[in-house]
Parts: C-alpha cells; structure tokens; sequence
C-alpha cells in the first residue's frame, strides 16, 4: 500500500526493499489469488465471457437454424444438450443466449454504477436541496417492490434489449448512490480534500480525483453483486414474457419456452436455469472474494 | 412517538398519492389501447369503429391521463376502484382482488413464517458452531439459494415433487372438487411456499448469523457466563433478544422482495393471488385492475416499513423517535 522510499536506505538494501514495494491494486490482486472460490468464480466468468465473444464460431449457423425432423431430441454428439420444439440446439441456444444476459447485465450494471455515483457522490458534496432531493428518491425508490415497477416500464416501453438495460439501469442505481454518498460524506471534511479544495480544486474535480478513488472498494463490491442481480432480472423478465423475446434466445425465455413441455420433455427446463444459475453463483463467489481483498474492514 | 407516527403516516399519505399517479402515467404510456384488438382484428365482422369510440369515452379514454387520474383517485378514496377493462369486462376491480388477496396472504404470510423459523434456527445455529462444516454448509446454502432464480427452482421442484415423483400436485389452490379439504390445501401450499421461502432464508440466515456474531463478541455475555448463568439461557435470552434488533429492520425491508417473489411464483404454479392478477391486467392492458393490485401491493410495503419502524423502537428502549 505504501511505497517506502528507497533512498533513504542503505543501497544494499534498497533493491531488496524496492522488490517488496507493491501498488494497491497489486495488493488486492495478492488477497485476491488466496481466496479459492473467487478465484473459481473468475475463471468461469472468463470462460462464460470467451464463449458468449465466439459464439459464432461454435455455431456458424446461428441460433435459430430450425430442423422440424430432429424435434426434442435426446443428447447425441451432433447435439450434445439434444433439440427443442423446433428442433433447435439447445447447446447453440444457450451459447447465444450467455450473450444477451452478459450483454444486458454488464451495460446496466456499467450504467447504473455511473449514475449512482453521480447521484449520490453530488448530494454528499454539494449537500442543501440536492442532499435531501437525491438521497430521498433513492430512499423511496429502495422502497418500493423493485419487480412489479421493472414488468410495468417493461410493458409501457415494450420489451427489447434497450427497454430492459433502460429499466435495470433505472431501478438499479440506489445502492450505489447511497454508498457514494455515505463515502463522500466520510471524505469531505478530510485534510487531503481540505487541502485539495485550498487549492482551487473544483467541485467536479475535487469529486473524481479525490474522493471517488477512495470511495471505490464499497462500490466496486456493491456493483460485482449488482451484475449478478442483473442477470437474475433479466432472466425474470424474459421468462415472463417482458424482456428479450423469442426468436433471440435468452437464458430466460428458454425457459418459457420449455415450461410448456415440462411434462413431456423436462429436461429442457434444466439447462438454462443451471446456466443462470452457475453464472450468478460465480458472480457472487467474485464479489464475496473481491470484499475480503478491496477491505477487509468492509461490511455491505 | 405519537408525533413521529402522526408525520409518518402522512408521509406515507404523500408517497401513496405520488406512487400511484407515477404508475398511472406509466400505465398511460402502453402503446394503443385496451380495445386494440377489438379493432384491429383480422375477424371480417370488425367491430364497429363508432361503438369502440362510444365505448372509450364511457370509460373515459378520450381524456387526458391526469384528469383520469383525478377521476380514479377520488373514487379509489371513496372505495370505488372501477371495473376490469379487459381479463373479466365489468366485474368491480375490489371484488376480482378480494378473491385473490386472501390467496396470496396464504402464500406470502406461509413463507414469512416460514423463511423467519429456517432463517432464525440456521443463523442462530450457524453463529454458535462458527466454522464448523455445519457453518460451511449453511454458507453453501445461503450462497446457492441467492444465486438460484426463483422461477427455475419452482420449475426443477415440479419437475422433481410433481412429474417424476408424483407426490405434489404441480399447481393450482386446489384439486377440483376438493376446495374444503385441508390436506389437499397444504399439498398446493407446500411448494409455492418453499419456492418462495428459499431466497428470504438464504438472505436471513446469514444477517441473523452476522448480527448474532456481533453480540456474541459483547462483554454482557461473559458477564452472564461468569454469573453463571445457563449457557442455554445466555443464548436463547441475553444474546438473542439483542441479535434480532436490527434483524426486525430487515425482514420490514425485504417484504416488498416477498411480493415481488409472489408474481413469479403465483404464475409459475398458476395460483390465482395478486401477482398473476398484476401481470396478466399489465400484459392485456387491464388499466384499472393493474392500479388496483398496485395500490394494495404499494400500501403494503409502505405499511410494513412502518410496522418495522415501530417495532425496531419497541424492541430496542435506546431508539426513540422523536
């Protein structure tokens, strides 16, 4: 964390020394590595990531290359998952369909993360009636059920892709925002920013480069967990209908789909909740990882 | 206390009041109208254009949404909440909810109750054997369960208690022509509920597991030990009655996520609560029905924030509002 100034030592021992000095992200990166299943849960994001990117590659037909022959088809080595009603391969689906949750989690996430911080880094900062305004809408809007608003913007919009980043990005910035604020409240009366301030520093910029570096880990944490959430929506959403729909395969509306046949094929309701499953579990895995190595002190 | 409650219920007045017409704009903005496809039906003997237009201006639709939204309101205050548009055309919108309310209570309280034993036993349970493989096990759970969405689990849990095993009935309130029988009710009940539950307990037993934690830590309790008091009595009376304090607040907090659970569940296993009520008015542009389920679910949530309120200084004599 901090660098000890080499000249002030022996030269023997300087280069010694000069080998231990490390940077604070290295330092999270050292904790990082020792906590197994943080370690596991990037590894299977990695992969899930790498997939998702060569989806084409794996299924140079695309996802709704159709084989009304080959319906519901049991696993075999052309279709190692087997086919759906239509005859579709379900492993292709799934592929395509890790693209459109990591595609929508990640932007919303990115989004919300930003706007958050800006909601809540601004009332800490400037406090007065933007204080009170902005950390009371996040309140309210903490308080209230966060699924039956996300089906009605959904609707009203109509669901796509855009709809569902718009409403993910909407309903999903409080957290950050409260912890932003909490943070710059905590730094604001700080020498290193009294200082930063002396010297002519504007609000704007005393906020970046001063207060949100040292505001990061919390939400760094908050937003890992928040991208899990994400996918978990967006898979609701789909699943009723309201998020991405049919033909474009989402984790989600796989599972709508295979609802109808969970009688005669049930195996087709497996497959896309294990993925959404096995993806969030990683995510959680990452951020449980990622709270012990950004602060150990941390509780959220 | 008593000016604290009196400001907050009218907050509460405010919020509801600010809620709904945000929603009624919203409503608003669903592209076309409930009668679409009255008009645009591919059927040769449409609808007559005039009849449609006579029929939005008895409902209406010709008017600007606030004023429809004035219109709704001072009814909704007066007890009349309107009539169904389009899932049952003219059935009063209080009677389609007082079918379904006590449906969906059945399952939101079921799980409450429920998700508050599982949460309370496994965190308590969790606290006391710290980094036992009990503990670790508890861990493993707490971290699937909030991994896992809620509306695949309901699906693996019928594919596994109703297809294969046959041994729960895969949805429904009840077998047809047993609507009194109470086993058969508690057959219907038992998976919704567990489906339900499982996020709550995965998210509470770790909170009661941390907040028990931190009294654990407190000399109060090696006081209590060394009076020699009963380790059973310095757990279950000193420790407890302390670690459940902030647990209140929470559990206050999460009931609107036990609602919003509600309408994935109640679709899935096709029960005839709120939440299917919600999502079907929403997707068939059932206005009135959609403001209704809204309003009851807002003041709810709005309600059981401020039960937590109240109990939180109840529980704890160190909080006082003023």
């Amino acid at each position: 964390m901090t660098t000890i100034s080499a000249e002030l030592r022996p030269a023997a021992e300087a280069e010694r020394i000069e080998s231990l000095e490390i940077g604070q992200w290295q330092a999270v990166w050292r904790r990082l590595r020792r906590h197994r299943f943080a370690l596991l849960g990037m590894v299977v994001l990695a992969t899930l990531v790498a997939i998702a990117v060569l989806a084409p590659l794996f299924a140079p037909g695309g996802f709704d290359e159709q084989n009304l022959f080959a319906r519901y088809g049991l696993p075999s080595a052309a279709h190692p998952l087997g086919t759906d009603d239509l005859g579709r391969d379900v492993l292709v689906r799934l592929i395509y369909g890790a693209r459109i949750s990591l595609t929508v989690a990640s932007i919303a996430t990115i989004l919300a993360t930003l706007f958050g911080m800006l909601v809540g880094a601004s009332a800490g900062y400037l406090g007065g009636v933007v204080e009170t305004v902005n950390m009371r809408i996040a309140d309210i809007m903490l308080s209230l059920p966060a699924l039956p608003l996300l089906i009605i913007f959904s609707a009203a919009l109509g669901p796509g892709l855009i709809t569902i980043v718009f409403v993910l990005t909407v309903f999903g910035w409080m957290g950050v925002a409260r912890l932003t604020h909490g943070a710059v409240l905590a730094l604001r009366h700080r020498e290193f920013t009294e200082a930063a301030r002396a010297l002519g520093g504007g609000a704007w910029h005393n906020i970046i480069r001063h207060m949100l570096p040292n505001a990061l880990a919390p939400i760094i944490v908050s937003a890992t967990l928040g991208f899990g959430n994400r996918v978990i929506a967006e898979a609701t959403l789909s699943f009723l209908g309201l998020g991405i729909n049919l033909p474009t395969p989402s984790w989600g509306n796989m599972l709508t789909n295979a609802q109808g046949y969970i009688w005669s094929q049930p195996w087709l309701a497996v497959y896309p909740g294990a993925c959404i499953f096995i993806t969030v579990l990683a995510i959680n895995f990452l951020g449980d990882g990622l709270r012990d190595a950004l602060d150990p002190r941390l509780k959220i | 206390m008593r000016n604290y409650m009196i400001r907050r219920v009218i907050q509460m007045a405010f919020l509801l009041v600010f809620v709904t017409a945000l929603i009624y704009f919203i409503l608003n903005l669903f592209p076309g109208g409930p009668f679409d496809s009255l008009r645009f039906s591919s059927d040769p003997r449409d609808a007559d254009p005039r009849e449609i237009a006579r029929l939005e201006a008895f409902l209406g639709l010709d008017k600007p949404w606030y004023e429809r939204y004035v219109t709704w309101f001072t009814g909704m205050i007066r007890g009349d909440w309107g009539s169904s548009w389009a899932l049952a055309t003219g059935v009063p919108v209080a009677e389609l909810m007082k079918q379904r309310l006590g449906n969906t209570l059945q399952l939101t309280v079921g799980a409450t109750i429920v998700s508050l034993a599982f949460g309370l036993v496994i965190g308590i349970y969790s606290a006391v054997r710290q980094y036992t493989w009990k503990d670790n096990a508890a861990t493993a759970f707490s971290f699937a369960g909030q991994s896992m969405p809620t509306f695949w689990l309901g699906l693996m849990l019928i594919i596994i208690f109703a297809v294969r095993l046959q041994w729960l009935p895969a949805g429904d309130l009840y077998t047809p022509g047993k609507s009194t029988d109470l086993v058969d009710k508690l057959q219907h009940l038992i998976l919704p509920v567990v489906v339900l539950s499982v996020i709550q307990i995965a998210l509470w037993s770790r909170f009661v597991r941390s907040s028990m934690l931190e009294v654990l830590r407190q000399d109060f309790l090696r006081t209590a030990r060394a009076k020699g008091v009963m380790e059973r009595v310095v757990l279950g009376k000193h420790a407890l009655r302390n670690a459940l304090i902030p647990v209140i607040t929470i559990i206050g907090l999460d009931i609107p996520a036990i609602f919003s659970g509600a309408i994935v569940t109640e679709t899935i296993f096709n029960w005839p609560g709120m939440g299917k009520l919600y999502l079907d008015s929403v997707l068939r542009h059932d206005v009135p029905v959609a403001m209704g389920v809204l309003t009851v679910i807002a003041f709810l949530v709005i309600a059981s924030n401020l039960l937590a309120d109240v109990l939180y200084a109840v529980a704890d004599p160190r909080i006082r509002y003023e």
